[in-house]
Parts: C-alpha cells; structure tokens; sequence
C-alpha cells in the first residue's frame, strides 16, 4: 500500500507515514487491544497501564491535534480517536471487558441474552407478585410489600457485587490457562448479572423511584 | 480606550482565535494574551454583552444598545434566543407567554421570529450577537478575527449544536470547535488553580444548568459525565418572581390594560431583586404604575421560599452525573461555581450541601466561560500548550427507531468523543431500493419520548430479493458533538448515497442562501457600524480632553496648549460627518497632542502605580487630588 500523500510504500501498518508523517487511515481489523497497544488479550487488565496508554494515544490522535489539517487528515483522525476511546471505554470496564471476550470467543451477543440464577428463581417468583401489588397499589403500596421488596433488593444487589468479583478472578485465571470453559462461565456469570440488573430496574420503577 | 498613555500592544501576527460564550442573557469574548485569557470589552466598557437585538426601523442594535428597548419596544426587541436554538414550535409552547416579541412556528419545521414583517431564525439572531462579538475583538485587536471557538451548554443536543455551528458560519466566522461550557470553565480553573484530582462543575447561567465531572490529570481534562437541564436559569426564577409580583399588581388593584412592555418593566424590577438579595438580606422593589408606585419590601428568606423548587431541580442532574461517573459526592475534590446564578447564596448553600465542601469561585462566574473557551481556541490555533488536551463527551444516548417504534441504542450517553458506531441495514421486500433510517437522541425505551434528530434515506440500492443487501452505516459524533453519517454498499464497497434531512434545523443549502443574503446588506451595516463607534470613541476622547484641559497652564506651553485645541475643534468638527477615518485620524491627532498633558498629569499627580491608565481615569484622579 502506498500513501495517499507521498504515495511512498506504507506496508506494516503504521500510523503515521514513515516519509512524510502523515496521518495515516486506521487499518481495518483492529481489536479494542490492539488499539491500545497490547499485543494480545489480557483479561487481568492493570487499569493504571491502561489509562496511561489511552491518554498517551489521545494526545496523539485527538481532532484537537489536527485542527486546521486538510479535512482528510482530519477524518483520519476522527477515526483513529473514535477507535481508541471505543476501545477504552469497552475495555477499562471489567464487566464490558468480559463482555467483549465473550462475544469474541462465542460469538454470542451476550447484552440479549439473560438467565435466571437457578439459586434465586424461587426469590424472583416470589418478588413477581409482590412488585405486581405495589403497581396495582395507585401509589399507596401496603407497607410490607414494600420492606419485602427492599429485602430482596439489597440481596440482589449483593448477589450482583459477587457475580462481577468472581468474574474478574477468573480473569488472571483465564490469562494463564484461557480455555473455552472459562469463557463459558464468564458468558453465564454475566448472563445472571443482567438479569438481576433488569430486576433491579423493575423494582425502581414500582417504587417509583429516579434518582 | 481613549487615550492610551504608554506604549500599546505591538501586532501579534501569529495565528490567533479567541473564545466566544453564546449565553441566553448575556454573551462574551475572550483571547489569551501573552499565555493569559482575557476577555475583551464591548463599546460600553463592559465585557458583559447583553444577547439582545432590536430590530428598530433606522438600525439595527445589539448588545447593550439593544437592552434598553426592551422596555420600549419589546415587540421588536429579541432576547434569550438561544432557547429558540434547534426548535420546534411545540418545544416551547408553554414558554411562549414569557417572550414579547412574536414567534411563528409551521409543523414541524424550526420557530421562526417575525419582526418588521420579515422572518428570522434564531441562528440567524445569534449570528448578529456573534458578529457584534467578532466586532469587539477586531477593534481590541486591531486585526480581522475569523477563528472562534463557541461555546454550548453541555446537555444540549446535535440540533442545538448544529443551530449554534450555523449562527457562527452566518456570523462569518470559521467555528474551530462547538465547546461545552462546563468543560471550558474546568480548563480555565486548570490553568493555574486546579492541577491534578475530580472536578465537579457546576454551572447555572441565564436559561441553561449543566453539571460536569472531570477527572484532571497530566494536562489532560478528561470529562467523566455530564448531566443537565437546558430549561433551568437565572430565567426562571426571574419569571418566577415576575409572576409573584404581577399577582401582587393585580391585587394591588390594577387592571389588565398594561401596555406590552408591563412585563418587562416588571421583569427587569424582578431581575435587580435578585442579584440585590444575593448581597443584601432585604430589598425594596418599586414599579411605577402610571400616577402611582408599587411598592414592596423582600426578604431574602421569603425570595429563596418562592424560588427553592427551581434551585432543588439541579439536584437530580448532579446525583445522575455523579452515579454515571461512578463516583460518591465525597469523592469530588473540589466544586467550581460557573454561571451568575451561582452568586445566590441559596444555591451556593444547596451546592455546598450536596457535595458537603466549599464550592469554589475565585475565577469570575460570568467570564469563566469565555476565558477557558479562548484557551481551546489558543489550544487549536496551534499556537502551544501541546501538553493539554479536553476529552469530552456526548450528554445524550443516541440510536435510531426500530420496527415497532422502540429505539435501538447504538452510542451510549456520556462515551467520550469522537465516538462511532456502526450499524447494518437490509431490505424488508424484494425488490426495495431505498431505505429509511430515524436517529434519535435520548435515553427513553420508545422513539416517540426521544427527540428526533434527522431522518435519512438510503438510495440508489440495487433491486433484489429481500434482505440480501447489506448497507453499513457509520453513525460518527465529532469532536463538536455533531452527528456525522456515511454509509457503505458491503456488496460493492462503494459509498451510498445519503440525504439527511435535519428534523429541527437547516440544511446546507439554507444556510449558505443566508449568507449570500446577509452578505448584500453587510457592506451597508458595515459602514453605519464603523461610524457610531467611530463616534463614540471621539466623544470620549473629547470629554477626557476637556477633562484635562482645565490643568493645561500647569504643563503646556501656549504653543502646545494651542495645538491642543486645534485638535480639538477638527475632532469636533469630523464627528458631525459621515466619514468614519476622518474620525479615526481626528482622534489619533487630538491623542499626541494631549499626550504631554496626560504625562504631566500623572506625574504631578499619581505615580508610576497608575502607568497605562487612560486619561480620563487619571483627569478624575486628578480633580480628587486638586479639591482635596
């Protein structure tokens, strides 16, 4: 491949043109950890390393950088900015890290996917009702089906608290074995979260509550 | 202004751009002198710009200028425009009742303002406040000014930007970057207050509330959430209290036959209430009606009464802001007050309790805007500071409708920009060549509740079966917050055509018409406009001389006294003409030869403390000294 300006040879896939220094375009393929620079995937992410890389990168490639460049320069910076805050946006998360791993080595949408934790389905069933009471209740909820409804809530959100620490130590686990299994686990651990997140959205809204 | 004593500025000719905050009540100019902002000020002496333009039959005023015709002439005088930005007629239905001059809305289509039997859009508007603002840097600068950075509030939407990105293209000016302005304002506190932790930013100005979180840190000012209200100012409680005393009026007595500019009689009386009460405990309003006065004595206590639900509403923004973040209140380092309405002390209070730490606000809540929106312009002029950089983010979710009415969210609110997502298209018949695409901003489960950014068509796709084309589109927010489209035929790899139809706001096409037109009348406007303020800096020119003058035995020869008023007599005497340089040169004359005078004066008078002063500030220090 040739530059778009100098039209000197650009094979490896630089960033900037070697000859004229030109920003170059993103090459196409690139994984959210490859925009930042790690050579493979690394699940046990050191999020102080990860930070430095992407304000490291952003000072690079940010439009602020190439203000008054030719339009083209600058979508070529558009791109390569849009791409690393992506990146790390997706990546300083361990949630939608995992996500990322999951959809990657599945290659399951695992966001429209959600089960139910089969140690709390009864929990669930139960608090089905009880949600259905206080909506029918016009505002005025009986007051036991509300502290029902609160007990079960800070046991949800605890129960979402350990599902997301078991998933991230499996992470350091998954970096020195990797294993389909693992992934597995990781897609169902989250598959559960979401679950329970949704639930927990449900029981704010009966409530009527917004922040 | 006026006479200069000491040496004035040499020409920088290196790049320049300053920093403009586009505010609902009042707006401002700003650029970095020797690596600090300053904000420049307007003919009045002030770097307070009123966003006010009237539209009076011989002239058209804006600014300060303006300002005093909202009482006379409130039919013809337009403010708080920027409430009109990217709207349509049933977005600010229930505000019509508070804005005297008349407002046209068709459908869907953006409002339109109708004065003097012609129709004006609010970009338009703006674009006369922006060029009164381009004006001011241009005499302070002695140089044409093009480059600007404009600022928005953070929460407002693509067609707010876009509306603002237009005004300044109609301005004449070549919009470096749309701002948000509590970013701005967090850039100018770290340029030498705030160097490295968590910045809440809290900025209530004249119709606009914005909270932003930013974590600062190695020069980079990384916004972590922002929230906000684009309903909820300084405004509001303004109407508020104008309610409260109309009802009082009417019980009072009085009938329903004001005339027109009652309300605004009244709301300026409400206004000076409110900042008097930000100082003072009490205070006395009084609205002369007809023969008699109204009059009334507020307390403080009883105002913030009135007015605390306004003040509660930012506390909701704040919290989703901080629960996007991630972040406890306690772990805010510090709190910048942005915005004249933080000078309430119940909203100081509300702050200080939320976040259970002094706010700060050593930087001038009213010009902390401007100042930081010149250092991104200095930043993109490409003049230095390679060490810092904003990443901000974009204050609304964005997707596009689905089948059903639901939206699909494909960029998440608060991503940091730019951003992209990209999107697969197909075809529902045989056959199809086109499909339609709706994009909305908002964070709502049902298209209907978001607003309606545009809607586009792809065309041109080749007939087959269904579902067997693939179009990939690419749904970018630019580093302005501007949502840019393209689309991809995966077939061919060839580009698709796209026509994207702004659900409230302009095309292209119309802006560009706007140009040409307001191009033909600017030549015109051009001229009148170099002579009023060719005029006015003679008048001041001439009052400090005759200021002066009464000390000239004490320092002038009789042949420099001579000089002087010959000086004087030609000033005199261009300013009754219609020349504007004639002026300009009248005054540079009478300039040198009072410069021995202002010289004396100082000496005699004040030290070298005073050194740059003009001379009517010295003549005034001088009568002080004489009559001690």
């Amino acid at each position: 491949m040739d530059c778009y300006h100098c039209k000197q040879d650009i094979s490896g896939n630089p960033e900037f043109c070697p000859a004229c220094g030109k920003i170059l375009p993103v090459p196409e393929g690139r994984s959210h950890y490859q925009v930042l620079g790690y050579d493979r995937v690394i699940m046990n992410l050191d999020s102080a390393d990860l930070e430095r890389r992407f304000f490291h990168l952003s000072k690079k490639f940010h439009p602020d950088r190439f203000a008054g460049k030719t339009p083209v320069e600058l979508q070529f910076s558009h791109d390569h900015s849009s791409a690393i805050n992506n990146a790390y946006r997706t990546l300083k998360n361990p949630v939608t890290r995992a996500r990322f791993l999951v959809e990657r080595e599945l290659g399951s949408i695992v966001e429209k996917s959600s089960s139910v934790p089969a140690d709390t389905a009864d929990l669930f069933f139960e608090m089905h009702d009880t949600l259905d009471v206080i909506r029918e209740s016009n505002g005025n909820p009986p007051q036991d089906a509300v502290n029902q409804v609160k007990a079960a809530e800070a046991d949800l959100r605890r129960k979402a608290t350990v599902l997301e620490e078991d998933l991230q130590r499996s992470f350091p686990v998954y970096d020195e074995q990797g294993g389909k299994d693992l992934v597995e686990a990781m897609k169902e651990k989250l598959s559960h979260r979401s679950y329970i997140l949704s639930f927990l959205r449900q029981i704010d809204s009966a409530l009527g509550r917004d922040l | 202004m006026g006479l200069e004593i000491g040496i004035g500025s040499a020409a920088q000719e290196k790049p320049l751009a300053v920093g403009i905050d586009l505010g609902t009540t009042n707006s401002l100019v700003a650029y970095v002198k020797n690596g600090q902002p300053v904000v420049m000020n307007g003919p009045d002496g002030k770097s307070l710009v009123p966003s006010v333009v009237s539209f009076q039959p011989e002239n058209l005023f804006v600014g300060t200028a303006a300002k005093r015709y909202l009482l006379t002439d409130s039919q013809r005088t337009v403010y708080s425009v920027k409430r009109l930005m990217g709207k349509g007629i049933d977005d600010i239905r229930q505000e019509l009742h508070l804005l005297s001059y008349p407002i046209l809305g068709h459908g869907k289509e953006i409002v339109k303002i109708q004065v003097n039997n012609r129709e004006y859009t609010a970009p338009e508007v703006s674009a006369m406040i922006l060029k009164e603002l381009k004006f001011i840097a241009e005499k302070e600068l002695k140089r044409s000014v093009v480059q600007a950075v404009i600022t928005v509030p953070a929460y407002f939407n693509d067609a707010q930007r876009q509306a603002t990105k237009d005004a300044g293209k109609l301005a004449g000016l070549d919009v470096l970057r749309i701002l948000n302005e509590p970013t701005a304002a967090a850039l100018a506190y770290g340029l030498d207050q705030i160097k490295e932790g968590i910045i809440a930013v809290f900025d209530l100005g004249g119709g606009t509330f914005d909270i932003s979180i930013l974590k600062v840190k190695d020069g980079i000012f990384q916004v972590l959430s922002t929230n906000g209200d684009t309903h909820l100012g300084g405004d509001d409680i303004d109407n508020r209290l104008s309610e409260f005393l109309m009802d009082m009026i009417r019980k009072f007595g009085w009938k329903s036959e004001w005339d027109t500019n009652l309300i605004q009689v009244v709301r300026n009386a409400a206004e000076r209430a409110k900042c008097d009460l930000s100082d003072n405990d009490q205070t006395l309003i009084r609205i002369p009606l007809g023969p008699e006065n109204f009059e009334l004595a507020l307390l403080r206590s009883d105002f913030e009464a009135l007015i605390g639900d306004i003040i509660e509403r930012t506390l909701r923004p704040c919290r989703r802001a901080l629960a996007d973040a991630g972040l406890e209140p306690q772990q805010i380092d510090e709190v910048v007050l942005v915005g004249g309405s933080t000078r309430m002390p119940l909203v100081r209070r509300s702050v200080q309790d939320l976040f259970a730490r002094i706010p700060r606000c050593e930087l001038n809540p009213d010009e902390v805007v401007a100042l930081g929106a010149a250092i991104q312009a200095d930043i993109l002029a490409g003049t230095s500071r390679e060490e810092m950089l904003l990443l901000d983010v974009t204050p609304l979710s964005l997707g596009i409708e689905t089948y059903g009415g639901g939206m699909a969210k494909l960029i998440e609110r608060n991503s940091t920009i730019p951003t992209s997502a990209t999107e697969y298209f197909t075809t529902f018949v045989d056959g199809q060549t086109s499909i339609d695409v709706h994009v909305l901003q908002g964070d709502r489960e049902l298209a209907k509740d978001n607003r309606s950014l545009s809607r586009f068509q792809l065309k041109g796709i080749d007939p087959m079966p269904a579902g067997l084309p693939r179009i990939e589109v690419m749904f970018m927010i630019d580093a302005n917050g501007i949502l840019n489209v393209t689309a991809r035929d995966m077939r061919t790899g060839k580009l698709q055509s796209i026509e994207v139809k702004p659900t409230y706001g302009l095309t292209d096409e119309e802006v560009e018409k706007m140009l040409m037109d307001s191009m033909e009348s600017a030549e015109s406007d051009f001229a009148a406009r170099m002579l009023i303020d060719a005029r006015n800096d003679a008048d001041i020119v001439l009052r400090a001389t005759n200021k002066a003058i009464l000390h000239a035995d004490d320092f002038l020869t009789e042949v420099e006294k001579e000089a002087v008023f010959r000086a004087k007599q030609d000033l005199e005497e261009a300013t009754k003409g219609l020349d504007h340089s004639l002026i300009r040169i009248g005054i540079e004359k009478l300039d040198q030869a009072t410069q021995r005078l202002a010289q004396g004066i100082m000496d005699k008078t004040i030290a070298d403390a005073l050194r740059n002063k003009s001379l009517d500030e010295l003549s005034e220090e001088a009568e002080k000294t004489t009559y001690k």
